[in-house]
């Protein structure tokens, strides 16, 4: 089962500026990424930015058998390569985003600049990570992502809250629309 | 001149009304006497131009909001509007463009734009506020509404992609759709679909697709499509929607 990985969207009538969401497959290797960019720009140029990141997703050079691991690294390493002046007025420092990869040996989470990371189960939303988790980091493009989180079981969807949220646990009646996923 | 210059508005405020009257029966201009009323005793004039016993004559109103500024001293915009329009339905569009232009942000703008305009709520008050601060909440405002016509004619004169975003952050798809459309009629270059994801979420193609029905123009096609090219599968059908348009 591949996941999904979600990102809240933000305060306010505009949630989503720079937001961004894509799905990489090679295989049985699937990457899902969610994330935001630009934030502090405006609306055109977070667009821009954002579509520049779900192309390279899409497009990163992942090698037909690679493992979640390699998959991960491949599409980050693509994120990674983009110049930082496509990438709004902080040059991709603001990226905030999430990655979930799953091979047929288990599913592995990354990110950068997330709040909270939790799993939903179509009941309800358990955290995968508290306190000083390394997942836990503050934004930006460091040439390698801080680490993988092992996850022990399948998770279908990943639901994260941008770093600066005080946002509590989401909730299932209506995360959806504030994640901006819509029929 | 003022034909109550020797009268004082706290006592004599019954023969200021029969001089008024007076005066608008002879068929001569009030502006002299409600400028002065208006100087003098801004609560008297409220009470001769919307109290239950005020002149129901459509000149002595339509100088009286010359006089506006004096009236709000004395009473709350949003009821001296809404008694204008009762007052004098003549006057309506005037005085809903009156209330719009000096409180662009105010909330009782959005009945009473429906009231006076119908079908066509919120036109007035948006082309009034399309410079202000308030401009996006007022969008807002009327999607919540529901003045989809409005919204959608405002997005035709206008070209301006904000109507397209409340009403798809209200649900209203359709409606976003052909706001779309017809923004990109006017303005090709107005970042509409960058507006429409920043409300709606990362993939808007589900309202991309209700845009293509109400295509007309090859030239708003290929902006919309221009601002759609990142998204490869809705680009690639647009692109083979405008290869079969003839160019007006």
């Amino acid at each position: 089962m591949s996941p999904h990985a979600f990102l809240h969207g933000d305060p306010g009538r505009l949630p989503f500026v720079g937001h961004f969401r894509a799905v990489r497959t090679i295989g049985t290797t699937t990457v899902s990424v969610a994330g935001r960019i630009g934030l502090r720009s405006d609306a055109t140029q977070a667009f821009r930015a954002a579509r520049l990141i779900e192309t390279a997703i899409r497009s990163a050079t992942v090698a037909p058998g690679s493992d979640r691991h390699e998959a991960m690294a491949a599409v980050w390493d693509e994120i990674h390569g983009i110049d930082g002046c496509d990438l709004g007025p902080n040059n991709g420092d603001d990226l905030t985003i999430l990655l979930a990869a799953a091979d047929q040996d288990g599913t592995g989470i990354s990110g950068m600049g997330l709040g909270g990371v939790w799993t939903f189960d179509d009941h309800q939303f358990e955290p995968l990570v508290q306190g000083n988790h390394p997942l836990l980091s503050g934004p930006g493009r460091p040439e390698r992502l801080a680490g993988v989180l092992t996850l022990d079981k399948v998770a279908h969807t990943i639901v994260a809250v941008p770093h600066e949220h005080r946002t509590p646990i989401p909730a299932p009646s209506d995360w959806k629309k504030r994640c901006g996923v819509n029929p | 001149m003022s034909a109550i210059a020797d009268l004082d508005p706290r006592r004599d405020l019954n023969l200021i009304r029969e001089r008024i009257e007076r005066q608008l029966a002879n068929d001569e201009d009030p502006a002299p006497t409600l400028r002065d009323l208006a100087q003098r005793n801004p609560i008297a004039l409220a009470d001769l131009v919307i109290g239950p016993r005020a002149p129901r004559d459509i000149r002595w109103v339509k100088s009286a909001l010359l006089s506006i500024e004096a009236l709000e001293e004395a009473i709350a915009p949003n009821g001296l509007y809404r008694q204008l329009v009762k007052l004098c339905p003549t006057l309506q569009m005037e005085i809903l463009e009156l209330g719009a232009r000096r409180h662009p942000a105010a909330s009782w703008l959005i009945e009473l734009s429906r009231h006076i305009e119908g079908q066509q709520a919120g036109v007035t008050h948006l082309t009034a506020s399309s410079g202000h601060p308030s401009f996006t909440q007022n969008c807002w405002a009327h999607a919540a509404a529901g003045h989809l016509p409005g919204l959608i004619t405002f997005a035709t004169h206008t070209g301006k992609a904000e109507p397209a975003a409340a009403l798809a952050a209200h649900g209203h798809l359709e409606a976003a759709a052909i706001a779309m459309v017809r923004a990109a009629e006017h303005s090709p270059d107005a970042p509409i679909v960058a507006l429409l994801t920043a409300v709606w979420g990362p993939d808007p193609t589900p309202i991309l697709h209700k845009m293509l029905p109400h295509l007309r123009s090859r030239d708003a096609a290929e902006a919309l499509s221009k601002q759609c090219s990142r998204y490869p599968q809705f680009s690639s059908l647009m692109n083979t929607i405008i290869g079969a348009m003839v160019r007006a």
